[in-house]
């Protein structure tokens, strides 16, 4: 079934607010997901209800870098990987790992949660709570418990 | 139509994987203190922490009459506090592995405390060693009853064993739940060891270890223990009899306290050397050690000799009372490697209210130097409590 033609499989992905990208399949398939839409359906484009344009833009971005065929270990993707995130302010890496998430492209997701961890881990909680955008939802008795638990860590 | 996440809502599986790409405890408590969310995501006892920086356990405050004690923590150079009823003033702590305290008291108990947990495990207690022939609580100075190597008896109080007889104990690992530890003590008159594992209900001589009294450490499923030459006897505690290999390495000469620690897949020797000094102040004779120097070998089985290195590169390390402890000091901020974190290690008496400071500080292997721990600043003229400041790895397990 294989030609001698270096040409390239294309797939066109499509986000939920309707913005197309074409990419090389070699690039498509480093996420497990639409890799297994393709054996199965071998569909040509692929709609991402769960993932906006500009995420997956950021997305295909990275797996471009790291469909060059290089060790994933070199010098030059680690930098690419922290400049990459580096520059991101964490609602940008939310988006990118929760569509990394749905994606299945491990490597993204365990990079991701490697970096949101070393920003919290000089924050305050309330700190935390303030770059999340979280409310605290816990109840007075709650809060007391957490407390005592480590009372050291609340002095 | 902007994005509709709900930052809140990161998927369990996701926040699990963030909390463990923390290691150091102090995050990991607080990022189960964010929202109902973030705390159901991860377990209350973490199990992927890293050995963390030890902190050191201040003694007992002497204005406030609390159960508050101060543990020193260098990363984030402040004090925490814990409620510890369970380490009040007449109790001696003659061991702290694996963030357990080993406490001992003027009875026979021997326990282990977690300070961060306050989880207690006993282990067989003074009475049940195999030269402490009796223990009668109304002999009043002469409880208990101990025999010699060569058959003779003697006596000693409730003090002398508390302060005298043990003189460190170490843990194979945390005794948490349902773990296998063991358990190994040195004896300060005999220089013999003793060990028990869990569920045992009393301690048994390493028979062929006498003598290899220095300082032991747990390696790779064996006790390791060194003597003042140097020379370890490795001891296999698992069987239904102990037995010893030894490591003669050739004599190591000068020193006063040698302690062996492991890193990885090396086993170190530090060889600490003390100048003595007398103050005689109001009549009182005071000995106060002074630590000057360190040095440190690793171990060449080729030979097998000790070799000098002149560098510990990143590794930083915790001798003491403790169990000696191998760090990477790039993991932690507010520690420097290639240095040697060091406290008092005088386990035989107890010195409370006298002058001079306590022997501990920081040695900086590149230029010999010493420096201050930066809670007990030179000078600071608060003469020396018992029991002294002691390393704890603090650990939630």
């Amino acid at each position: 079934m294989s030609t001698k033609s270096q040409e390239k499989q294309l797939i066109t992905l499509k986000s939920w607010d309707e913005e197309e990208f074409v990419v090389e399949e070699s690039v498509a398939v480093k996420s497990e997901t639409i890799k297994n839409i393709i054996e199965d359906c071998g569909l040509e484009l692929i709609p991402l209800p769960n993932v906006d344009g500009k995420t997956l833009a950021k997305v295909i971005e990275y797996c471009t870098k790291h469909s060059t065929g290089s060790n994933d270990d070199s010098e030059d993707l680690k930098k690419f990987d922290d400049e990459f995130l580096d520059s991101k302010e964490i609602p940008v890496l939310i988006d990118i790992v929760l569509a990394a998430n749905y994606l299945n492209i491990e490597s993204l997701v365990e990079k991701i949660c490697t970096k949101i961890a070393d920003r919290i881990k000089d924050m305050s909680v309330e700190e935390v709570r303030e770059a999340f955008k979280i409310e605290n939802d816990f109840t007075p008795e709650e809060e007391k418990k957490i407390r005592n638990e480590h009372a050291w860590a609340f002095e | 139509m902007s994005t509709t996440v709900d930052w809140s809502e990161l998927p369990p599986e996701l926040l699990h994987t963030i909390s463990t790409k923390l290691t150091i405890l102090l995050d990991y408590v607080r990022f189960r203190s964010v929202c109902f969310n973030w705390r159901f995501s991860a377990p209350k006892t973490p199990t992927h922490l890293p050995c963390q920086l030890p902190w050191l356990m201040l003694p007992k405050s002497r204005t406030q009459n609390t159960h508050r004690r101060g543990f020193y923590s260098l990363s984030d150079n402040k004090v925490y506090f814990l409620n510890l009823p369970e380490v009040s003033n007449r109790r001696r702590r003659c061991g702290s592995s694996h963030g357990w305290l080993v406490i001992l008291d003027e009875t026979p108990a021997v326990f282990l405390l977690n300070p961060l947990t306050r989880s207690k495990v006993h282990l067989p207690p003074l009475s049940k060693f195999p030269n402490v022939t009796g223990f009668n609580f109304y002999d009043v100075g002469r409880e208990y009853s101990l025999r010699t190597p060569n058959g003779d008896f003697y006596t000693c109080s409730l003090k002398e064993m508390r302060d005298s007889f043990i003189k460190k104990l170490i843990l194979s690992k945390s005794p948490r739940d349902e773990s296998d530890y063991m358990a190994v003590a040195i004896l300060n008159q005999t220089g013999d060891l003793a060990y028990c594992r869990k569920g045992e209900d009393c301690w048994r001589f390493i028979e062929d270890a006498q003598s290899y009294c220095e300082d032991v450490i747990y390696y790779k499923g064996l006790f390791y223990a060194v003597n003042k030459f140097g020379a370890i006897a490795v001891c296999d505690i698992r069987g239904t009899l102990p037995k010893v290999s030894y490591i003669d390495t050739p004599r190591q000469i000068g020193g006063d306290m040698q302690y062996l620690v492991n890193y990885s897949d090396e086993v170190l020797l530090v060889t600490r050397y003390l100048e003595l000094e007398f103050d005689v102040d109001h009549y009182q004779l005071d000995i106060i050690y002074n630590t000057t120097e360190f040095q440190v070998f690793r171990l060449n089985l080729n030979g097998p000799k000790w070799e000098i290195m002149t560098s510990l590169n990143d590794k930083v390390l915790f001798v003491g009372e403790n169990s000696s402890l191998a760090l990477c000091a790039s993991d932690f901020p507010g520690c420097e490697g290639n240095r040697i974190y060091y406290t008092d290690d005088y386990s035989e008496w107890n010195y409370d209210g006298v002058n001079g400071d306590h022997d501990l500080g920081v040695y900086n292997i590149e230029d010999g130097s010493i420096e201050a721990l930066p809670c007990y600043p030179r000078n600071s003229y608060s003469g020396r409590r018992w029991p002294p400041p002691i390393w704890v790895t603090p650990n939630p397990c």
